[in-house]
């Protein structure tokens, strides 16, 4: 018994080893949500659920024609905003790729 | 094979360590190579715990009496699924079963995150390898169920003392699991959280990917809850089904988190808030499960419940400590961080609903604590325990949970964002007319109980704004999609799993609370009777009529039989039983178990348990209980599992609608 454990520990310790001799990349862990392009487009989509859960809440009539009015104006200008930005995300980006 | 086992135990205490700094290194190098010899450490780790559980299984199997845990909990005559479900029958078993869960969950964890390159994943595995090697050091050094019984070699252990008989029970086979699988799933959001406060990746990206996490511990933990107070009422023998035993609310408080948080979570989701609040809930269900356990494997307070004790407590309290110093300090550290830059548009809106319903779970979570570990403060302060029991809990607890029915059906009838006032008056206008018709149909035919009255009121309203959600998203889908009804129903549930899916929970919990209102009227009373007498409770006439004795090696079964009749008219028969288990170690007393008898309607059911036999008097003592309403309870337990099982159905990733 002993010596089949001592066999389970010295391939256990070949295996956490191996990563470091095999060094076949050289990748590295990145920040997914680091870029401005990735934070825009998930806040453009956060507003156009809002978007379509307000037309629902209308629908239902949860809201009054007048708050529907009002809030839907509201989220369409911060996502007209959004979308202005990440469109300018996109072109900063596209520049700096063709420049490399 | 214990010894193997064991020196796999033990190679788990260094492969953990490493695995811990290794995926530090990880995050703070942000190399692959690192990276990957984490997750070989992970795999390995997972692999050995795996492997200890199943060779301990195979201990119990086989009858390795001369280990301490398989001579204490199985013994030959056992049926094989007991002895497999002796596992986690006591204390050694259960931390090793812990750890077990924690290791399969981790598996499908680092499966799903195989291609995951980001940041944030290695300190989640760094949180978890923590978690590992606590449980590591507590099965190494207080709780290691692979111990042999010294000088158990000369002989006397040819047998064990075999499982508690109030465990031989096929509920042991999966309300155990159920429950651990729902208080180690908790682990997972935990570690997600704290990766977030460690890494400084505190965008929705964590949030998003424990949401279902958080959900699959909430469902089991609910099915564990479940069971468990189905097992007290068909097991124990004591009449009803919930005791606010500490093992109980053990497992009912990070329910009550973990249930603010599914709904909180959402606010989040949506409008980019309470990211601090939501981050508390996530590492509040995660301590909340040590607390339990600490308080109720410590000993420090007594539990009926508790069949596996010992001199852990010091361990778990340093655990928790620890985890509450490391957590804290973490969330001040990155306070400034998680601060919200939106704000609640209007106090009428569901965001503010959904906090109101947060503060009550919350506060409810922190009255069951206090609650709780109220005895173990006056013996620490006054030095005499004082035992608050369920006066305290009923007092405290019953409005809270009328607060909460009610705000189950408030939230779901307000509009995000903002509603005005003449809007909310015409939404809830057939809620509550709905209400009132319930609260005067009660008041006047059934009862005027107050919180029964309200329980009724808050009922009909909640299932009034259920059927309005239904019946208003079909009537859209039907007019402008042209679908027909049940194509309209089918589609609405499956375009939006969480709104429709969540409200079946919510229709699963007006029933539990129907269930619950019942015990208001419930009556119950011992008789000591002998053959041929007739006692009355209520509307029921029981007589005493027999007892059958049956004898065998194992177990000595005293079954005894009524007639009973229901306002004079013949009605059923009874069969409760009380049950000596004989021990298979020479001198030991057998032990009792009870098998009661249920008579169960949608009305009430009447409940008998055989308390005891004289046969020197030839008398019996009996207890009968009736309880109205039981029956809803497990109904809506079953509906819960099914909004919840439709809440936690796969998305296909393509789908961007979100309304109907």
């Amino acid at each position: 018994m002993t010596f089949v454990f001592i066999l389970i520990v010295i391939a256990t310790t070949f295996l956490l080893a191996s990563p470091f001799y095999m060094k076949q990349t050289k990748d590295t862990l990145i920040e997914q949500t680091s870029h401005p392009v990735i934070e825009l487009t998930s806040q453009k989509e956060n507003l156009l659920q809002s978007i379509r859960e307000l037309d629902f809440d209308y629908q239902t009539g949860k809201v009054s024609a007048a708050d529907y009015k009002s809030l839907r104006a509201s989220i369409e200008h911060k996502t007209v905003e959004v979308m202005k930005k990440l469109e300018q995300a996109n072109a900063n980006w596209k520049e700096m790729e063709d420049s490399l | 094979m214990e010894i193997l086992a064991n020196y796999l135990l033990h190679f788990c205490l260094p492969l953990g360590v490493y695995a811990f700094f290794a995926s530090i290194q990880a995050g703070r190098t942000r190399e692959v190579t690192w990276f990957r010899s984490t997750l070989y450490a992970q795999t390995a780790f997972i692999i050995f715990v795996f492997s200890c559980s199943a060779l301990l299984v195979g201990c119990l199997l086989v009858g390795k009496f001369y280990m301490a845990y398989v001579y204490q909990y199985t013994n030959s005559t056992m049926p094989t699924f007991y002895k497999i479900a002796a596992l986690w029958g006591g204390q050694n078993g259960s931390l090793l079963w812990w750890l077990t869960i924690l290791c399969g969950y981790m598996a499908v964890l680092i499966w799903q995150n195989r291609h995951d390159r980001s940041t944030l994943f290695p300190y989640v595995l760094t949180t978890l390898s923590a978690i590992q090697i606590f449980f590591v050091v507590l099965l190494l050094f207080a709780a290691n169920p692979f111990d042999t019984i010294p000088y158990a070699q000369l002989g006397g252990f040819e047998d064990g003392r075999g499982l508690n008989p109030l465990l031989q029970n096929y509920y042991m086979i999966i309300h155990p699991p159920s429950l651990y699988l729902g208080y180690v799933g908790m682990s997972i959001p935990f570690a997600f959280g704290m990766a977030a406060l460690i890494s400084g990746k505190l965008d929705n990206e964590w949030v998003v990917k424990i949401r279902k996490w958080t959900l699959t511990a909430w469902f089991f933990l609910s099915i564990g809850n479940l069971l468990g107070a189905s097992w007290a009422y068909e097991v124990l023998g004591w009449g009803g089904y919930w005791a606010w035993d500490p093992v109980e609310n053990a497992a009912f408080m990070p329910w009550l988190t973990a249930s603010a948080f599914l709904h909180s979570v959402i606010i989040q989701e949506k409008r980019n808030m309470l990211k601090v609040w939501n981050m508390i809930l996530v590492l509040l269900s995660f301590i909340l499960t040590l607390t339990g356990t600490f308080l109720t494997r410590s000993g420090i307070v007594s539990s009926v419940h508790s069949f596996a004790q010992s001199d852990i407590g010091t361990y778990f309290l340093t655990f928790l400590i620890l985890t509450i110093v490391v957590s804290v300090g973490f969330l001040i550290y990155r306070l400034e961080k998680l601060e919200s830059k939106n704000t609640l548009d209007s106090m009428f809106s569901r965001e503010s609903a959904f906090l109101l319903n947060n503060l009550v779970l919350v506060g409810a979570a922190v009255a069951v604590l206090w609650g709780t570990i109220f005895p173990v403060i006056s013996e620490a302060v006054r030095g005499v325990k004082i035992s608050i029991g369920p006066p305290y809990f009923n007092k405290v607890m019953v409005p809270i949970g009328l607060i909460l029915l009610l705000l189950t059906g408030i939230g779901p009838m307000i509009a995000w964002r903002k509603t005005s006032i003449e809007q909310l008056k015409k939404t809830f206008y057939w809620p509550v007319l709905t209400a009132i018709a319930v609260c005067v149909l009660t008041t006047v035919f059934y009862t005027r109980h107050i919180a029964v009255v309200t329980s009724f009121t808050f009922c009909g309203f909640v299932l009034a704004t259920i059927f309005l959600e239904y019946k208003k998203g079909i009537q859209i889908r039907m007019h402008a999609l042209k679908e027909g009804f049940s194509q309209a129903l089918i589609r609405l549930v499956r375009k939006n799993e969480r709104r429709y899916g969540g409200y079946i929970v919510h229709f699963g919990i007006v029933l539990l609370f129907i269930g619950f209102s019942g015990a208001a009227f419930k009556v119950e009373k011992e008789f000591q009777l002998r053959a041929g007498q007739a006692e009355k409770l209520g509307k029921y006439t029981f007589r005493f009529d027999e007892i059958n004795v049956d004898k065998t090696p194992h177990k000595e079964v005293f079954t005894s039989k009524f007639s009973i009749w229901k306002n004079d008219t013949p009605f059923s028969y009874a069969y409760p039983a009380k049950i000596l288990y004989q021990s298979q170690i020479p001198g030991e007393p057998p032990q009792p178990g009870t098998e009661v008898f249920i008579k169960r309607s949608m009305i009430e059911d009447l409940y008998f348990a055989l308390l005891s036999f004289d046969e020197t008097q030839q008398t019996i003592f009996v207890k009968v209980v009736v309880n109205p309403l039981v029956q809803y309870i497990w109904i809506g337990g079953l509906f819960l599992i099914l909004g919840t099982m439709i809440v936690m159905w796969p998305k296909p990733k393509s789908r961007k609608e979100v309304t109907a």
